[in-house]
């Protein structure tokens, strides 16, 4: 079975390109998030999404609450935002590791190795969507008083974070080491070198950005 | 005055004589305020102590704290104790201030006769940088870090370069190797990345190799940067210029004791004032602090096979960066051994090796030696010298924000220092004899002193001494004694 997308490698550039910029916004933002569990100090979207159980997401968003006014409102507008600002992230991301997969399986030229990236740029969907369960969980709890979950309900949140880091990640990982392989031997053609200075330079452009901004906002 | 040759850190030769530490017009300023406010008429003397010997001079106890190089500010406070006429009966300390200690000791042959000026003159011939005495690495890397304030995020810099400069070479690797195919003409740029790469993983494949060798030889040398023997040897041999050899030889100057009378009358009259020296260390073995050369008998029934000089080569250990100092071979099936041992400790196993390492880890500043419960009127003080080299900001920091080096550094310094502070705390008045020399500046592990930070510390340990006198009362200093005694009798009769 083959699946064909047309202009693909077009469609990579944009899709990694909004992936690129969605996450330094994300970044960005994360600079903002400030918690007071017993002592003021910042803290990522990964403290929520690693937490060793419920009753850590709750002292962390609490402590939120717990801050001066203004470093309150600063911080739950952050996460507020780097959750919405997620569900753009989202389809990038998820759609950058999907083209990959597709190309790779594209390039391929046995039927297992087909099948196999084919499956992993279908089940990048499955991540998606884990990571939208992921979101609304973590939306659903910002508030002064956060409930925690109970022990089977934090079980699946943990769950659906494997899931979600596992697929993608091994999407990821296989497609870039396909395509590295495919660039050692030389099996591409001579256009598609053009993608490949636009996703460099994408990259290039976006660090450098990031770089400054926050440099400037040590300042 | 005898000129001394110093060889400084660039190699170049200087003078460096006395009379630039004791004519420095601060020093002289010190004295002439001093004078002015003692000039010795009677109700306008400098009493510091009510025992006197024949020419005058008052004898305290006296206690030197530990602080590395910042021992040479030491030698400029008891300076001007002694050009006040004070003079020492009972000597103890521990690091730096054990060395000082051991001087003030053996220098000279009897008390009344001042030993600044000599010990000046041993501290400054002596290049500080000389006791570094590791291998080239191990000097270099200490001198970066002790005088480059920013050390750590340069090394960090200096790793992210290599591991950049990897990353570099790689990438180019891969993209030469793929671009190759579509451009034949750049297989030689390809073939010259690989061969830089591997010139480059071959450097750091040797360098990996060398610090490999460097962490198995620490290992092996008990985790000691440099040996300690420059330092052995130094003082070994400064000993002996003053004709100590044995244990019993540093006992006999220690304990020497010129005719001495009491200002007022006393119950105990002068018949136990006796000299005496102690220098602390820790030993890791048996997780105890020593007291040289007063424990000798826990590690061998002739204390005369014991070298004077180990003692405080075994003081002034500081862990990690000199070798430790051991004792191997204690006779711990001989029975005296084993009663020395449990009389000390109350332990019935001894052990066969001892290991030492710096005093200051339990006790840099040991003024409970000279603490007697049963004295209630002193006959003389115990003074202290306190190096203290905390800056503001160390006291004001952000206790969450602190680095993991800095947090287990506070929590280590927590640790060794409230065995001589919880003194201070139960015992307030002997911080009544305590004269603390502000080091602030100055980092104790500098051993690249140029000869005026070498002067600069004489002067501030002068200055401290001076602002000591001017202030310490002896009779309110006794009074106050005389009221510790009290209450603690009180809560004694009251369990």
């Amino acid at each position: 079975m083959t699946f064909i997308i047309e202009n693909s490698l077009v469609l990579f550039c944009i899709t990694f390109g909004v992936m690129q910029l969605t996450s330094l916004i994300m970044k960005r933002q994360e600079a903002n998030f400030c918690t007071n569990d017993g002592t003021v100090r910042a803290f990522s979207i990964f403290d929520l999404e690693f937490a060793a159980n419920a009753k850590e997401i709750v002292n962390l968003i609490t402590g939120i609450f717990n801050l001066p006014p203004a470093k309150q409102h600063t911080s739950v507008k952050a996460l507020k935002s780097q959750l919405y600002i997620d569900f753009l992230f989202m389809p990038a991301a998820y759609g950058s590791i999907f083209l990959l997969c597709i190309k790779t399986s594209d390039k391929l030229t046995t039927h297992a190795g087909k099948t196999v990236f084919l499956i992993l740029a279908w089940v990048q969907v499955l991540a998606w969507l884990c990571d939208i369960i992921e979101n609304i969980y973590l939306l659903t709890k910002i508030s002064p008083k956060p409930k925690g979950s109970g022990p089977f309900a934090f079980a699946l949140y943990q769950l659906n974070e494997w899931f979600k880091w596992g697929i993608s990640l091994t999407g990821a990982v296989c497609g870039i080491s396909a395509m590295l392989y495919f660039w050692l031997i030389g099996s591409y053609s001579k256009d598609s070198l053009l993608y490949l200075i636009i996703i460099i330079a994408e990259i290039l452009v976006i660090g450098i950005a990031g770089k400054m901004l926050s440099k400037k906002a040590k300042q | 005055m005898r000129s001394l040759l110093i060889i400084n850190q660039n190699n170049m030769p200087k003078n460096l004589e006395i009379t630039d530490f004791t004519n420095h017009p601060a020093v002289k300023k010190c004295m002439d305020d001093l004078k002015k406010q003692f000039p010795g008429t009677p109700g306008k003397e400098l009493i510091v102590s009510d025992v006197l010997d024949g020419h005058g001079n008052q004898y305290v106890n006296l206690v030197q704290k530990g602080g590395g190089v910042l021992g040479i500010a030491l030698v400029g406070y008891t300076y001007i104790l002694e050009e006040m006429g004070i003079r020492f009966l009972r000597l103890a300390g521990t690091s730096a201030g054990a060395i000082n200690t051991a001087l003030m000791t053996v220098i000279g042959d009897d008390k009344t006769v001042p030993k600044s000026r000599e010990i000046l003159k041993d501290i400054c011939a002596l290049n500080f940088f000389d006791l570094v005495d590791g291998n080239a690495a191990a000097k270099w890397l200490i001198r970066t870090f002790i005088t480059h304030k920013n050390f750590s995020r340069q090394a960090k810099n200096l790793v992210s370069i290599i591991f950049g400069l990897l990353a570099f070479f790689v990438v180019t690797d891969i993209v030469f190797l793929g671009l190759q195919h579509t451009y034949p003409i750049l297989s030689i740029a390809t073939k010259l990345c690989f061969i830089i790469t591997g010139f480059y993983l071959l450097l750091l494949a040797a360098l990996a190799f060398y610090i490999s060798t460097l962490v198995k030889r620490l290992k092996e040398s008990g985790f000691g940067i440099n040996p300690g023997d420059f330092f052995y040897d130094w003082i070994k041999k400064r000993l002996c210029e003053n004709h100590v050899v044995t244990v019993a030889d540093l006992n006999k100057k220690a304990s020497a004791t010129p005719d001495l009378h009491l200002r007022i009358p006393h119950p105990h009259g002068t018949r136990d004032l006796k000299g005496d020296v102690t220098f602390i260390t820790s030993e890791l073995v048996s997780q105890n602090k020593i007291e040289f050369p007063k424990m000798c008998n826990l590690f061998r029934t002739d204390i005369n096979l014991l070298q004077p000089a180990g003692f405080i080569r075994a003081s002034m250990s500081i862990p990690i960066f000199f070798e430790s100092y051991y004792i191997n071979d204690i006779p711990c099936e001989d029975d005296q051994i084993k009663k020395a041992w449990c009389d000390t400790f109350g332990e019935d196993n001894p052990p066969s090796k001892a290991r030492f390492v710096d005093g200051g880890i339990l006790s840099n500043f040991p003024i409970s030696i000279f603490y007697n419960k049963d004295v209630v009127t002193p006959r003389l003080p115990s003074f202290g010298i306190n190096l203290d080299d905390s800056t503001p900001e160390s006291k004001t920091n952000d206790a969450a924000q602190w680095s993991l080096f800095s947090y287990i550094g506070r929590m280590f310094n927590t640790i060794r220092f409230y065995y001589d502070k919880d003194f201070f705390i139960k015992n307030q008045v002997f911080k009544k004899g305590v004269g603390t020399i502000p080091l602030a500046k100055y980092n104790w592990l500098n051993f690249f002193l140029t000869d005026k930070d070498k002067i600069d510390m004489f002067v501030l340990g002068a200055q401290a001494a001076a602002g000591f006198l001017e202030k310490f009362k002896w009779e309110d200093f006794k009074a106050d004694r005389k009221v510790m005694h009290e209450q603690l009798e009180a809560k004694e009769t009251a369990k």
